[in-house]
Formats: C-alpha cells, sequence, structure tokens
C-alpha cells in the first residue's frame, strides 16, 4: 500500500510539473533567432530541432504512452507508431509547404484531449459505455493529423527562408522521427520492467486516470489561452 | 507475478468505475488548472492561490524578462511590447531622440491599400487589429476634408467598462475635418486601432488608405457591416516591385 501511495504521488508529481515543463515544449527563443536568421538548406540543424521537439514535447509523449499502453508485442507497437507517424507527417509536410495556417492554440487543445480520448480507451470506456470498439489504428491515424498540424504552426511561426525549405521542413520531420523512436525506447523500456511487476494490472487504470488529468489540464490550458492571447 | 494480478483483465473496469475516474480525473484536471496552471502561466488567478503560492510571480516574469530583452516571447505566439520608446527632448531644443529604438516581431509585417468612395453624410471604419507595442506606418488622402478620429478598442476593458464599447481617442477631428493624415503608430494596447471617417461634405468623397505594419487582420465597417479582412504579406505582391537604382547623389 506504501508503494501504492508512492506512485500516486511521483505520477501526481509528474502531472504538477507539466506547466513549467511547458517552455520546453516551443522552440526556444535561441533557437528561434537561429530559425529566422537562417536563409537556405541547413539539414543537420532542423534534424536537431525536430528531434528536439519531440523529445521535449511532452503532450505528443503523453499521447504515445497512451497509444502503445496496453501493446505487449513490439509488431503492434511498430504498427501503431507508424499510423502516427504517416498521419503527423502529412500536415507537417502539407500544412507548412500548402501554407495552411491552423490556430495553434485550438490544434493543441486537440492534442490534449487525443490524450484524454486515448486515456479513456484504455480505460475500456468506449466498451462499456457505447458497446462498440471505435478503430484504435484509425483513431492513432486522425490524432496523427491532428499532431502534425501541431508541429507545422510550431514551424509556422518563424518566417521560414523559401531558400532550401522543402530540405528544412523534411529534415525537421525526419528529426521529429529520430526524437519520437528516442522517446519511445525510453517509454517502452519503462513500461516493458513495469509490466513484469504484479502491480502493472491494478495501476493500469489509476495510470490512465492520471493520463487523462493530464490531457485535460492541456485542454484546458490551451483553450484559456485561446481566448485570452 | 502472481495469478491474482491476471484476474483483473477478467474482469474489466465497471461502468461506474470508469464513469468515476472520467468525472475524477476532470475535476483534479480543474483544480489544477484553476489553482496552478492559469495564475503561472496567463496570470489569470479566480481563486487567488496564484498570489498565496506566489505562481502568478511567474507569469508577471514572463512578461517582464521580454520587456527586458526586447525579443518577442516565443512561448506564445504574441509578439508583446518589448520596450516602450521613450522621447527625450535634445538639450539643445532640437528633435527628440528615441530611446530603446526598436520593438523586435516574430512575424513578418503585413501591407494594406484601399480605396474607398464615401456618399455625403457616409461614415466608414477599417481598424487593425494589432497587440500591443505593434508598429503601424498609415498615410491616408482624401479628395474633400473629411471629419475623422483616430482611436483603439482595447482587447481587455479597463474595470468597469467590460461589455461596453469602450474605445480611447489618439486623434479627433469632427470641426473641420483634414483631407489627409500620415504617421507612425504603436499600439498602446492589444485591439483594434484605426479611423472612422465621416463624410460632411455635399459631394462623393474618394479616401485613399494605404499601411504597413504587425497587423494580422482589418476590421472594416461600411454601412454598419461590419467585416474582418484579410492582410497583405509584403512578399505576395503580384510581380513583387524592384525598385531602380536611381542615383540621387
Amino acid at each position: 500500500m506504501k508503494r501504492n501511495l508512492t506512485r500516486i504521488a511521483v505520477l501526481l508529481a509528474i502531472v504538477m510539473l507539466l506547466p513549467i515543463l511547458a517552455t520546453a515544449h516551443n522552440v526556444s527563443k535561441r533557437d528561434a533567432t537561429f530559425v529566422q536568421a537562417n536563409t537556405g538548406a541547413a539539414v543537420a540543424p532542423f534534424l536537431y530541432l525536430g528531434a528536439k521537439h519531440m523529445v521535449t514535447g511532452y503532450d505528443h509523449l503523453l499521447f504515445l504512452v497512451g497509444v502503445i499502453f496496453f501493446l505487449y508485442r513490439l509488431r503492434d507497437v511498430v504498427q501503431y507508431v507508424s499510423l502516427f507517424t504517416i498521419g503527423h507527417s502529412l500536415t507537417l509536410l502539407g500544412g507548412v509547404l500548402g501554407g495552411i495556417h491552423a490556430n495553434s492554440y485550438l490544434i493543441d487543445a486537440i492534442i490534449g484531449f487525443s490524450v484524454v480520448y486515448k486515456a479513456f480507451d484504455n480505460m475500456d470506456g468506449f466498451k462499456r459505455f457505447l458497446h462498440f470498439q471505435p478503430n484504435t489504428r484509425l483513431a492513432v491515424l486522425i490524432f496523427g493529423l491532428f499532431h502534425g498540424f501541431g508541429l507545422a504552426t510550431k514551424l509556422q511561426e518563424f518566417t521560414l527562408a523559401q531558400n532550401g525549405l522543402v530540405t528544412n521542413i523534411v529534415s525537421f520531420n525526419v528529426g521529429v522521427e529520430i526524437g519520437q523512436v528516442l522517446a519511445l525506447t525510453g517509454v517502452l523500456i519503462g513500461l516493458s520492467y513495469w509490466r513484469t511487476r504484479p502491480g502493472f494490472l491494478q495501476h493500469a487504470f489509476l495510470t490512465n486516470t492520471v493520463l487523462m488529468v493530464g490531457g485535460f489540464i492541456l485542454v484546458g490550458y490551451q483553450l484559456t489561452g485561446y481566448f485570452v492571447a | 507475478m502472481n495469478e491474482e494480478a491476471y484476474t483483473v483483465t477478467v474482469h474489466p473496469p465497471s461502468k461506474k468505475r470508469i464513469a468515476k475516474a472520467t468525472v475524477a480525473a476532470l475535476i483534479i484536471a480543474a483544480a489544477l488548472l484553476v489553482t496552478a496552471v492559469l495564475p503561472a502561466e496567463y496570470g489569470i488567478d479566480p481563486v487567488g492561490t496564484g498570489r498565496l503560492l506566489r505562481l502568478t510571480d511567474l507569469a508577471r516574469a514572463d512578461a517582464k524578462a521580454t520587456e527586458k530583452n526586447a525579443v518577442p516571447d516565443s512561448k506564445s505566439d504574441e509578439p508583446r511590447a518589448a520596450i516602450v520608446p521613450l522621447l527625450q527632448p535634445a538639450p539643445d531644443g532640437g528633435a527628440p531622440t528615441v530611446k530603446g529604438a526598436f520593438i523586435a516581431q516574430s512575424k513578418r509585417y503585413k501591407i494594406d491599400s484601399r480605396e474607398m468612395k464615401l456618399a455625403p453624410g457616409e461614415g466608414t471604419e477599417i481598424k487593425y487589429n494589432m497587440k500591443k507595442g505593434a508598429g503601424l506606418i498609415y498615410s491616408w488622402t482624401a479628395s474633400d476634408k473629411l471629419l475623422f478620429e483616430f482611436h483603439g478598442e482595447p482587447n481587455v476593458k479597463p474595470a468597469g467598462k467590460e461589455g461596453t464599447d469602450y474605445y480611447e481617442t489618439y486623434e479627433l477631428d469632427d470641426q473641420l475635418g483634414k483631407d489627409q493624415g500620415h504617421g507612425t503608430f504603436i499600439a498602446p494596447t492589444s485591439g483594434i486601432h484605426g479611423w472612422f471617417w465621416e463624410n460632411k461634405t455635399g459631394k462623393e468623397v474618394n479616401l485613399k488608405l494605404v499601411s504597413a505594419g504587425f497587423y494580422d487582420w482589418i476590421f472594416q465597417n461600411v454601412k454598419n457591416k461590419e467585416t474582418a479582412l484579410k492582410t497583405m504579406d509584403p512578399d505576395v505582391i503580384p510581380s513583387h516591385p524592384k525598385v531602380p537604382d536611381e542615383v540621387l547623389h
């Protein structure tokens, strides 16, 4: 029981820390200066920025934790993550190249909602309340599209030089995937270890509740931003 | 690993448990949002915990840091006023010098150029949506004298004026009128800033307005019909003009 309480405390602490980590989520000031001053193709810096954004982008990570939470086989993990990747790559490239400007607060609110959705799904909420299971692969693909718009709006906050634009966006996108693999490896190692512990399934429900709290906070945080900023 | 752990999967969570957890998650999220996130991120402090825990200092520190650094805040996409230009009269009585010479912005400026016909007695309005500290450079010329008021409607109205059509006047000429106005303007508040013109002459007046500035959309009020108009990016003007090298000296 004592161990459980410690776990709950740690999880709550992580949720409490989310807003403090929030500054890490956007492209930092120094990086922003680079992006704007940059004219021409710069593969490595954009690779790095993409990877950094994903590793420090806790909203994308929370969603991925939700997605792979109950995936035990590596084949499934690869399949779902690929769907997510296809989704966000499409809108990242399409959004920036096509000049589609979405409101970043609304997109980030939808991304927060995707966390809530996945947590509810993991709790078996849809099966219980709607008596059917919405296609999980399709959901991951669709939310991937929104996550991609989120990535696109982060890049679009800056005036990107037309020179080398495609190279830079593709580099950013590849960087995002590298960051995603890095972050996922960490999450998978943690989850795999946890699954071998007897407490996993008992705490699975609680963990998804905490995940949902995080999602709701993101939604509230972004929607408030939309209305006041 | 014991057998008991797996019995949990055999009995999936009940409807009641899921509903309880979802409502609990919503309540906890709302509580954290109101007591911690909103005070720290936006300085919004509905229950006073932000002041108590000094979380609102975070939001203020954020605003202060941008003031000091003269760098737009990359956290939100809102370019805040980095510095307030301070006019200092020159000791010899000459032109004032500006201390704090520039306000950096995170986005490219926009341009606007329009021509409007005002029938006798007709009034029209053009305002630019600008964040506090955003700059505008403008010129309007008219074929005859127009009464006008250069004014702004802040997004956040002062206490007690919420919900009213409160505005602040920058320049007013409701007596003789003018046939032109040119200037630079730095938005004192986030909101829409611009002109109301009125044609008190007996004939149609043609009004031309050109501007460049850090606005993101244009408010237009013609014949009491309010519309938000798109701006133009200076780089996408058809056949982007190239200034020829004409030697002056």
